[in-house]
């Protein structure tokens, strides 16, 4: 329904041009610029390292940890676990463009016969689908470690999400988890942008903030507080319940078309995933 | 939710015994005039349709679950009390999502 | 600091002396208020606000500092806290009173203590 009603405003806005709905590259833009703006002194690709490039302390500390990268685990059983075959005999390989080597960048995607954004995790699960297997759980374990093997062969990619122009359905998602990005909610009445844009770069408790430029480049990522690696619908999760807001389901559509906007808010940053977070 | 009602929720949740000259522990009926069914059927209508919204907040559930334990328990103005909390934050759950979906708009980065 | 300064003087010029005003509140309810106030499942306030006596404080907010000479009304004090969007929509500071954040009581209890700063 909400769908519908957010198709139907991007198509009147399309047609009469009085709808304030800038396209994806434009938002992209403006992000960029705003950021750029705040943190004039930080490179570009930089972003990417979240906080870490702009905390000097953080970013000390950050370093040591990645001497003996905690996600190293991951990467080698996701491996193992990657090209395990199936009870039928195939593999993930079977499922994913490249034999799954290095295509990370290509998702999130707007799936035209679906109808839907598939994000990698998604995917996977749909590849498991499509081989008689159980699908596995989206926020750690098996599929967060799978995960983590996909991004490691992915790193040094260029982001590059695409909203197709000629697809109002791929717009209205992107559309989708724009408005959700820009919506207060919880009890606490925070939207995302309240913090990584308003108050990027602040510090909440002993903790800064950061920027949304660059939440989609590395993950799945260890974080120290978790104890585990984690995917990101698991983070989107936490971001809910620090607002007093009850999560969705990881992988529900909410969540990725907000992976699809945030994801395109990066276009032009290189992968670095799998990464470590305090 | 009115000025009075707030005050007995306040009531009920501050001073156990303030509300014994109304209602004695364990009565079916409320000084409102409500009984914890009614009220607990409204929260729980209350919080289907911010779930319909999909934006429920993460301690009304917890409030329901306590405010039927509590009832089973026989403290019935504590029940009371917490299914009414629950049906007031499921109900500007709502509110909430209806003034965002307008006023997101407004937050919006742009050139 | 500049600001912290500022404020400082401000108050000295006008002659300020938080702490004996007639209606101060009980030292029980500025105990109480500041428990409140720093509990994480609470006001949680440091999360966002430097206050005397907290540790691990945010700087999301401004620091809390001669509140009698920002907010000489404690009632001021108190909408602000019930809901900070009533004088600026775009505020980041949850609606303690209107999201039901905190009890009426709770609130009370609060401002007392920030009053206090």
């Amino acid at each position: 329904m909400n769908n519908k009603i957010l198709l139907l405003s991007v198509i009147i806005g399309l047609f009469t041009g009085t709808g304030a709905t800038a396209g994806p590259e434009e938002d992209r833009t403006a992000m960029l610029e705003y950021y750029t703006g705040r943190f004039p002194d930080v490179p570009l690709q930089e972003f990417a390292n979240g906080l870490y490039a702009f905390d000097e302390i953080a970013r000390e500390q950050w370093i040591e940890m990645e001497d003996f990268p905690p996600y190293e685990i991951a990467i080698e059983d996701g491996q193992a676990l990657f090209e395990a075959p199936f009870a039928n005999g195939k593999s993930y390989a079977d499922c994913f463009d490249n034999g799954g080597i290095g295509i990370r960048q290509q998702y999130p995607y707007f799936d035209a016969d679906l109808g839907e954004v598939v994000t990698l995790e998604l995917a996977i699960n749909q590849c498991r689908a499509a081989n008689d297997e159980e699908p596995l759980p989206y926020l750690t374990g098996d599929l967060a470690a799978i995960s983590a093997y996909m991004s490691y062969t992915s790193r040094g990619n260029t982001i590059n999400v695409k909203v197709p122009q000629d697809n109002p359905s791929a717009l209205a998602a992107y559309e989708s988890g724009k408005q959700y990005y820009y919506t207060r909610r919880g009890q606490l009445n925070f939207a995302c942008m309240s913090c990584h844009v308003q108050s990027a770069g602040l510090m909440l408790r002993a903790d800064r903030l950061s920027t949304t430029l660059g939440h989609a480049t590395h993950w799945p990522v260890y974080r120290a507080k978790w104890g585990e690696i984690g995917t990101l619908h698991k983070r989107i999760s936490e971001c809910n319940s620090q607002v007093f807001a009850k999560p969705l389901e990881p992988q529900s559509i909410e969540y990725r078309n907000l992976e699809y906007f945030l994801t395109y808010m990066s276009n032009g940053l290189e992968l670095n995933g799998p990464a470590s977070r305090r | 939710m009115n000025k009075l009602s707030t005050l007995l929720v306040a009531c009920a949740f501050l001073l156990p015994g303030c509300g014994q000259e109304t209602v004695s522990s364990g009565s079916p009926e409320h000084a409102g005039g409500s009984s914890f069914a009614e009220i607990y059927a409204a929260a729980e209508q209350a919080l289907a349709v911010a779930e319909a919204k999909r934006n429920v907040w993460s301690r009304t559930e917890g409030l329901l679950r306590d405010a039927k334990a509590a009832d089973a328990d026989g403290r019935t103005d504590e029940a009371i009390a917490l299914a009414t909390e629950a049906k007031l934050q499921a109900e500007l759950a709502s509110v909430q999502a209806d003034t965002e979906a307008e006023t997101w708009r407004t937050r919006v980065l742009s050139n | 600091m500049r600001r912290i300064l500022i404020i400082s003087l401000l108050a000295s010029l006008i002659g300020v002396q938080p702490g004996l005003a007639d209606d101060d509140p009980s030292p029980d309810a500025t105990t109480r208020g500041k428990a409140i106030a720093f509990d994480r499942n609470k006001g949680n306030c440091l999360a966002c606000h430097a206050i005397e006596g907290g540790e691990l404080a945010g700087n999301y907010g401004p620091p809390l500092l001669l509140m009698k000479v920002r907010f000489p009304e404690r009632a001021d004090l108190r909408a602000q806290i019930w809901d900070a969007a009533v004088n600026d929509p775009n505020t980041r500071m949850p609606p303690y009173g209107r999201h039901r954040i905190l009890t009426e009581e709770e609130i009370d209890l609060v401002v007392d203590f920030i009053h206090t700063l």
